[in-house]
């Protein structure tokens, strides 16, 4: 009994930043419905106030996490903590209070409560997934991601084409975690337990000698379902449907959201099917690695090109965010060869750019738009250098680092994968980063042609719209976090570089 | 003198930076004021750094010529420099990966560490200069002709000129590609916004296409930088540290990897040049392009190619640039020339003719370069600063004809020598610079990348002089049609302008002078790059044929002679 509430003390404490965004969650959903009259009408201003309120609940968890400890001895208990832990806590807070921000004018003020609560609800998960050491805790964490971003999507209820969106995705991501859960329960068959310490050490101690096949078919079913996740082709199929359909605030958090958690996911997964050739290429035996630089091969050209002919921005978005998966995906294919410099961190590294420079575009976007012309195809951009010059030159540098070009931390993500890649030394390697060279002369193409629209062509000649503060506050971080991380990357590189599979 | 640098790498940005602020509500006479004042600044900056290094440069060899030095110095040596730690990819120290790696050679492998590395060396002094120079006459050239969003286009020519300085002055792998990719941000905006009616095609294509060239050298940087670090190079993107290593260590790299790298970093030089058949994206860029735009892209940027090869290719990678380099450069080269003249000598526009006279002239500075040898070198470098002052020279003469005809076209225009003589003056100079006419600049840095040229393949440079034969036939037909002869001018538009103003002369006397000053004196100039050159020639020195002492006027020229000793 004193055993297992020591246990139940030492696991508070581990998780005390995701309580502290738990019980807020709580707080926000139960006296959120108190302030809108039955009718739905709300005091102006009301969504101003939730929003800094989870602002105030994020900077708490941010302060327990910053102090919190780098890492502890890793033991069979339901939590580990980590240096990636660290890393993706820090992350998801940091990125989620840009979230926050931006979030504060996509909702209107009667559903802003619940907005608000759905995302830090996700972003418990987004750090539980991190800092799960059990097939069930990671699998609830999945989930404790899925079901508020459900809701999230669709608050705003925003016609047809948002509830259809929406429910595609439930549907979709409901059968994902289904193939995953199928996944977890071969693995666990094959081993016995469901602890990811006890079943690496049954595997290392040839329990699972016999169920050779079980481990390579859930394996299989594993990166089948955290593939949809990170919309990875051939599971991208909802991505462009789904970002055209929410708003513009939902695709930001669409586009970076599920990619962190899927690649979490992986990084604590796949050591488990060690013998399946992903430190060496198993003789004989279908490799891992091989599997994963297939998909990002065609992640990468799959998205690439279907971005070049799409006309509607958040489409074209959709794709772009289906290629960077293709790209983060080379990190991981190499993560666990022996390159001088490793593909985790630099997937990591990856990871904190993409995050900023994806969610700048769509905040710059969201802020130009109101409610009733939102931006939705390019020719909407058309002379925004004109009417809104600061945003202009934002979206630009988001673009550009998109794209991979100095002077943004686009650049530096995209040239630590390349060196990663090439350093496995392997041909596997090679035509790895022979590829993310192509597809990153391909995807200038689309990128630059949203930049020349915004700067070469004339504005359709209406009044300038108003520009919205709140999105426009998160844009211009992300902007000049872009531009940081090019000038100073130490720092992050150094973090990300902590964490050694 | 790194102060300076530094501040010559700011001025422009903070002026503008400065545009940029206020370009809602600036006159568009303040604009032009503060362009020209942040470029005169920069000018003065790098001729101040001229000055110093020049100095530095006597101290520094009267102590070397004291001292016995038992170091050999690496191959890319800058007199002054400046090294601050940027991104160091280590990985955390406990991988278990490395601990029990079987590899012993993976015991001593390091994580690349990329650094903030500027510094200076007797090139990139000279490229500075030049970069500066030209953008002063850039400013007033653009003074008229760019009439809308004023400050928008002199904050991009400024940001440009801190990007191609920032080339020249980059000691870093990494630090030099992005540079080098930078200066493609700002150029895409000139061209796209000022440029001529087929402006976005042509920035879109100039765009892609270098791009997309660089994007394959920057997978040979990779290589270099990942194959250093796995043997064991603390520091292995830094240029002389990267040199110095494959010179002493020619095994740790095999033959067929050196020229895959030299392959993998050539294709995005070859493409900036152009070298022949990479060279379609130049005559629209130039003929769509603002003046200005032409002048720094003829003048500067087409230069990043070369300075490429000459700081990454020539000395890091001797045994590719010997095996393959020398026959392509060579072959390249010739057919550079060949086809660039027969292209300039059928255009009737007068901007394209000067755009294929670039890919020309630059075929002499490939066949200068490639020939690996002190002459041919210094040739090529040479020429690379004297295409810079005679191709910005003429596009800034076309466009002073253009912004009054409002035609450059050759079938519309003719004998303006009666209507502008001063500025027929100057082109004819100018011209007579871009000939290669003994006594202008021209004349020097052909005849010496033909030299060493000749001494590695004689037939090769004999074919290249039939460029300078048909250089002459093409400038000179231009120069007949277009200033002599009958008067002959579009019969619509106004024509009450004027002659070559006092700003005009401005913007193109400082270029002419430096022609003449190069054709009459080049020693300083040579002087201040020979111990680069000699540096990188090293490495050829024991692998040169036993050269045979070819008797002829070649030899007998003083001037060839003092650049071979």
């Amino acid at each position: 009994m004193n055993v297992a509430i020591q246990q139940l003390i030492h696991s508070v404490d581990l998780i005390s930043p995701e309580l502290i965004l738990l019980a807020t969650v709580c707080v926000m959903f139960i006296t959120g419905p108190f302030f809108v009259s039955e009718g739905g009408a709300a005091p102006p201003g009301l969504r101003k106030r939730w929003g800094a309120f989870s602002l105030v609940a994020l900077a708490c968890a941010g302060f327990v996490w910053f102090t919190s400890p780098h890492a502890d001895p890793v033991t069979t208990g339901p939590f580990r903590v980590d240096n990636l832990t660290w890393y993706v806590r820090g992350l998801s807070l940091i990125i989620g209070a840009v979230l926050a921000v931006l979030f504060i004018d996509q909702v209107d003020d009667s559903h802003s409560a619940e907005a608000q609560a759905c995302l830090l609800a996700i972003l418990a998960g987004v750090n539980l997934t991190a800092i799960a050491n059990d097939l069930v805790v990671l699998f609830l964490a999945l989930e404790l991601v899925s079901i508020p971003t459900y809701v999230l999507l669709y608050l705003p209820r925003r016609g047809q084409s948002n509830q259809e969106a929406t429910v595609k995705y439930i549907l979709l991501s409901i059968f994902s975690s289904a193939v995953m859960l199928y996944g977890m329960s071969l693995l666990y068959g094959a081993v016995g337990t469901t602890n990811l310490v006890g079943i690496l050490e049954a595997l290392r101690g040839g329990q699972a000698a016999g169920s050779a096949t079980l481990l390579r078919m859930s394996a299989a079913l594993l990166v089948a379902g955290l593939s949809f996740r990170v919309a990875a082709v051939p599971f991208h199929f909802y991505a462009p449907d789904v970002f055209q359909g929410v708003t513009s605030a939902g695709a930001a958090l669409l586009s970076f959201i599920p990619k962190v958690v899927g690649f979490v996911a992986f990084m604590r997964l796949l050591p488990l099917a060690g013998g399946l050739g992903l430190q060496t290429p198993a003789a004989g035996a279908p490799s891992l690695r091989l599997l994963l630089a297939v998909l990002s091969i065609a992640s990468m050209l799959i998205g690439n090109l279907l971005a070049l002919r799409q006309q509607n921005l958040q489409r074209l978005l959709a794709y772009s965010s289906i290629a960077h998966a293709g790209y983060m995906l080379v990190g991981l294919a190499v993560g666990w060869g022996a390159g001088t410099t490793s593909g985790i961190s630099a997937l990591l590294f990856y990871l904190a750019a993409y995050g900023l420079m994806t969610i700048g575009v769509f905040a710059l976007i969201a802020c130009v738009g109101s409610s009733g012309s939102a931006i939705r195809t390019q020719s909407d951009l058309a002379g925004l250098s004109r009417t809104h010059p600061a945003i202009a030159l934002g979206l630009a540098v988001c673009l550009i680092s998109l794209t991979g070009l100095p002077p943004t931390g686009g650049f530096f993500g995209k040239l630590n994968l390349f060196l990663a890649s090439w350093s496995d030394g392997t041909t596997m390697g090679i035509v790895l980063a022979a590829s993310l060279a192509l597809n990153a002369a391909i995807s200038a193409w689309y990128y630059m042609r949203l930049v020349a629209v915004m700067y070469f062509e004339n504005a359709p000649g209406d009044a300038p719209q108003k520009v919205s503060l709140a999105p426009a506050v998160a844009g211009a971080a992300c902007a000049l976090g872009t531009v940081l991380l090019f000038l100073a990357p130490q720092t992050i590189w150094e973090l990300a570089a902590r964490f050694t599979p | 003198m790194l102060q300076l640098l530094f501040l010559l790498l700011l001025s422009p940005l903070v002026a503008g930076g400065l545009l940029l602020m206020f370009s809602g509500v600036s006159q568009q006479r303040t604009a032009r004021w503060i362009a020209l004042a942040g470029s005169l600044l920069a000018l003065v900056f790098s001729l101040e750094i001229a000055r110093e290094y020049r100095q530095l440069q006597a101290e520094q060899q009267a102590a070397a010529a004291a001292s016995i030095d038992t170091v050999r110095p690496s191959p890319i040596q800058p007199r002054v420099e400046f090294r601050q730690p940027w991104l160091s990819l280590s990985g955390s120290a406990a991988a278990p990966g490395a601990a029990t790696s079987p590899n012993a050679a993976a015991a001593t492998a390091k994580s690349p560490v990329l650094e903030f590395h500027f510094g200076l060396d007797g090139v990139s002094v000279a490229m500075i200069v030049l970069t500066t120079l030209l953008t002063v006459s850039c400013v007033l050239i653009s003074w008229e002709s760019i009439r809308e969003r004023e400050s928008e286009f002199y904050a991009a020519l400024l940001i440009l000129q801190s990007g191609l300085v920032g080339v020249f002055c980059s000691f870093d792998i990494v630090m030099f590609y992005v540079f080098f990719e930078f200066t493609l941000i700002p150029l895409f905006f000139i061209i796209a916004i000022w440029g001529g009616p087929q402006r976005r095609y042509a920035a879109v294509k100039f765009f892609l296409y270098t791009l997309a060239g660089s994007l394959v050298t920057l997978i040979g940087l990779v290589i270099l930088v990942t194959q250093a670090a796995a043997a064991g190079l603390a520091s292995p993107a830094s240029l002389p540290d990267l040199a110095a290593w494959l010179r002493d260590y020619p095994e740790a790299m095999s033959y067929k990897l050196q020229v895959i790298t030299f392959v993998a970093l050539s294709a995005g030089f070859l493409i900036k040049v152009p070298v022949f058949p990479f060279h379609t994206w130049l005559p629209l860029a130039h003929v769509e392009a603002p003046t200005a735009g032409s002048v720094l892209l003829a003048g500067v940027l087409l230069k990043l190619g070369t300075y490429g090869f000459l700081r990454l290719c020539l000395p890091i990678l001797p045994e590719a640039c010997l095996q393959v380099g020398l026959p392509a450069g060579a072959i390249l080269g010739v057919v550079g020339i060949v086809w660039g003249s027969l292209c300039a000598l059928v255009q009737r526009d007068l901007k394209k003719l000067v755009a294929y006279t670039s890919v020309a002239h630059l075929g002499f500075c490939i066949l200068g370069l490639f020939a690996l040898n002190r002459s041919g070198i210094t040739g090529g470098v040479l020429q690379m600063i004297n295409h810079g002052l005679a191709t910005g020279g003429l596009f800034l003469l076309v466009g002073m004809v253009y912004e009054r005809y409002h035609t450059r076209m050759l079938d519309d225009l003719g004998g303006l020598a009666n209507r502008l003589p001063a500025i027929a003056a100057a082109m004819v100079f100018i011209s007579m610079a871009s000939i290669g006419l003994p006594g202008l600049n021209g004349f020097v840095g052909e005849m010496l990348s033909l030299a060493g040229m000749f001494r590695r393949h004689p037939y090769v440079g004999v074919a290249g002089t039939t460029g300078i034969i048909l250089s002459a036939w093409y400038l000179l037909g231009m120069l007949q049609h277009f200033f002599f002869g009958p008067l002959r001018e579009p019969a619509h538009g106004d024509h009450s302008f004027g002659d070559m103003s006092l700003r005009e002369l401005a913007a193109i006397l400082p270029l002419a002078a430096a022609c003449l000053w190069i054709g009459v004196t080049p020693q300083p100039l040579i002087e201040m790059i020979r111990p680069d050159v000699d540096a990188v020639t090293q490495l050829y020195a024991y692998r040169e044929e036993p050269a045979e002492q070819t008797p002829g006027e070649v030899m007998a020229t003083p001037l060839v002679a003092e650049a071979r000793r």
